[in-house]
C-alpha cells in the first residue's frame, strides 16, 4: 500500500462524474428495455386480436 | 556420515526445512483467520463456495518454505513455480481472466426476466452505487487524518467498489488497480456479501416507516417475452460498453453468458457456463484470493481501515438505495415498497430474499421477490459500470 497527497478537485470529479455515468447508463437502458417491452405487448397484443378475429371469421 | 555432519544435518532440517522452525506469528494469525473462514464455511454455512477455497488458500500461502506462491518470473528454473504463484500471476495479476469468466457464468445463470418487465429497477440498481463513491471520499480522507495511513487515488477506487458487493467487479478493478489489497477487498466484498441478513435490515428499518414496509405491491410482474430476453443482452451490451468500452471485459461476459442463456440454441455451452466452467473457476479464483494474502502483505493496520470503509461502502449502498426507494414511492402512480432499494446493492439473490423476507413481516400478503430480483440484477450491471468507470479513468488497455 502507498501513501500519496491528494488532489481533492480530481477526486470530486471522478465522483460527480461517476454518479453521473452510471445514473445514465442505467436510465439509457431502463428507457430503451420500457420501449423494447412496449414493442413486443404490443405486437403480442396485435398478434393475439388477429388470431381471435380469425378465430371469430372461421366460426 | 560422522556425527557432527549428521548432527549438522539435523539441525539444517530443524531450523531452515522444517515449517515449524520458520512459523512466526504473523503467518501464524494468517492461518488462524484462514481457518476461521473454513468454520464460517462450514458451520454457518456463509458464502461457503467463495470463504472456504480462500481460507484453505490463506492457509496453504501461509504455511512456511511451501513454495506454493512462488510466482513464475523469467530466469526461474523449470518447475519451482507454486500452483498458487501461477494461478495469481496468470490468472489475477498479468491476465486477469478468470474475474470475467465468473462474469460469464453468471451472465448464463442470470435471468434479467424481472428487470425486462419493470425497467424502472435500473434507477434503484444505480442509486446504490453512491456507497463505491461515498468510501471512494472515505479512503482518501483518512489521509487528512493520519498521512502515514493516507491511499491513493487508485487504492480509494478499488476500496470503494467493494460497495458493490460485487466479487469479480472488485477482484477486476482492484486486480489491475490495486493489486497489494486485492486479497482483502475480495474477501471483505464476500464478507460482506455473506451478511446482508445482518448488515442490511437495521439501515432499512432506520430509513423507513411501518407503513411504508408495509406497502403491498401486485406479486405478477407483466410475462417477458423469448425475443425480448434475447434482444436485452445484445441493447445492453452495446450501450454500455460504447459509453464506457473499459467495462467491457466484465459487462461483455456477463451479458454474453446471458445471452448464450436467453438464445436456447447452445444448450450444452449455457449449460457448461453455468456448471462446470464457473465451478472450475470459482476453485481457482478463490485460491487465488487466498494466496494473494501472506501475512507480510495483510499485517497493516490499513487493513482495518480497508475492511471498515468497505462496510461503509456497502451500508451507504444500501442506504442510497432506500432513500431513492422512498423518492420513487412518492412519485409512481402505483404502490411502491421503497425497501426494494435496498436490493440495488448486487449482492445476488441475498439482498431481493431479506427485503422479500423484511416484506412479509411487515405484510404477510407482500410478496416482493421477483419485485425485488429487478433492482437486484440491475446492481450487478451498476457495479460493473462502475467498476469500467474506474479502470477508464487510470487504465490504458
Amino acid at each position: 500500500m502507498e501513501a500519496q497527497a491528494v488532489d481533492w478537485g480530481q477526486a470530486f470529479r471522478i465522483v460527480g462524474g461517476g454518479i453521473v455515468v452510471v445514473f445514465v447508463i442505467m436510465s439509457l437502458l431502463a428507457v430503451s428495455t420500457m420501449i423494447m417491452g412496449k414493442i413486443f405487448t404490443g405486437i403480442e397484443a396485435r398478434k393475439k386480436a388477429a388470431a381471435k378475429a380469425a378465430e371469430g371469421e372461421a366460426q | 556420515m560422522d556425527f557432527i555432519s549428521y548432527h549438522e544435518g539435523v539441525l539444517k532440517i530443524l531450523n531452515v526445512q522444517v515449517g515449524f522452525g520458520n512459523l512466526d506469528l504473523p503467518h501464524l494469525i494468517m492461518i488462524l483467520i484462514g481457518l476461521g473462514f473454513i468454520t464460517l464455511a462450514i458451520v454457518k454455512e456463509w458464502e461457503p463456495y467463495e470463504l472456504l477455497p480462500i481460507g484453505a488458500g490463506m492457509i496453504l500461502a501461509n504455511l512456511p518454505l511451501t513454495g506454493l506462491t512462488t510466482a513464475p518470473e523469467p530466469g526461474l528454473q523449470p518447475g519451482m513455480a507454486g500452483v498458487l504463484g501461477i494461478i495469481l500471476k496468470y490468472g489475477l495479476y498479468t491476465w486477469t481472466i478468470l474475474p470475467q469468466f465468473i462474469f460469464f457464468g453468471i451472465g448464463a445463470l442470470t435471468d434479467f426476466s424481472p428487470l425486462i418487465a419493470n425497467p424502472r429497477a435500473f434507477l434503484l440498481g444505480a442509486a446504490a452505487q453512491v456507497g463505491i463513491y461515498s468510501s471512494f471520499l472515505g479512503a482518501l480522507a483518512v489521509g487528512l487524518l493520519v498521512p502515514d495511513w493516507g491511499f491513493s487515488l487508485k487504492e480509494a477506487c478499488s476500496i470503494g467498489i467493494i460497495g458493490g458487493a460485487d466479487g469479480p467487479t472488485t477482484i477486476y478493478t482492484t486486480g489491475l488497480l490495486a493489486p497489494d489489497i486485492m486479497g482483502i477487498t475480495a474477501t471483505a466484498a464476500y464478507s460482506y456479501m455473506a451478511m446482508v441478513a445482518i448488515i442490511q435490515p437495521p439501515i432499512i428499518k432506520a430509513l423507513t416507516s411501518k407503513t411504508e414496509r408495509q406497502t403491498f405491491m401486485k406479486p405478477m410482474l407483466r410475462p417477458v417475452s423469448r425475443a425480448e430476453r434475447i434482444l436485452f443482452p445484445l441493447v445492453a451490451m452495446l450501450l454500455i460498453i460504447l459509453i464506457i468500452p473499459k467495462s467491457a471485459p466484465l459487462v461483455g461476459f456477463l451479458l454474453l453468458g446471458n445471452l448464450f442463456r436467453e438464445s436456447g440454441v447452445v444448450e450444452r455451452l449455457s449449460h457448461t457456463a453455468q456448471n462446470e466452467l464457473i465451478n472450475i473457476i470459482t476453485i481457482l479464483l478463490m485460491l487465488g484470493i487466498g494466496a494473494s494474502m501472506p501475512a507480510e502483505r495483510v499485517m497493516d493496520p490499513r487493513t482495518l481501515l480497508v475492511l471498515f470503509l468497505g462496510l461503509a461502502a456497502f451500508c451507504v449502498g444500501t442506504g442510497a438505495g432506500v432513500i431513492f426507494g422512498k423518492i420513487m414511492s412518492k412519485i409512481s402512480k402505483e404502490p411502491f415498497n421503497p425497501m426494494l432499494g435496498a436490493a440495488g446493492v448486487s449482492a445476488v439473490p441475498m439482498s431481493a430474499r431479506i427485503v422479500h423476507h423484511m416484506g412479509q413481516e411487515a405484510n404477510k400478503k407482500n410478496f416482493l421477490l421477483m419485485h425485488a430480483m429487478g433492482p437486484n440484477v440491475a446492481g450487478v450491471i451498476g457495479s460493473a459500470v462502475a467498476g469500467g468507470y474506474f479502470l477508464g479513468l487510470f487504465i490504458d488497455f
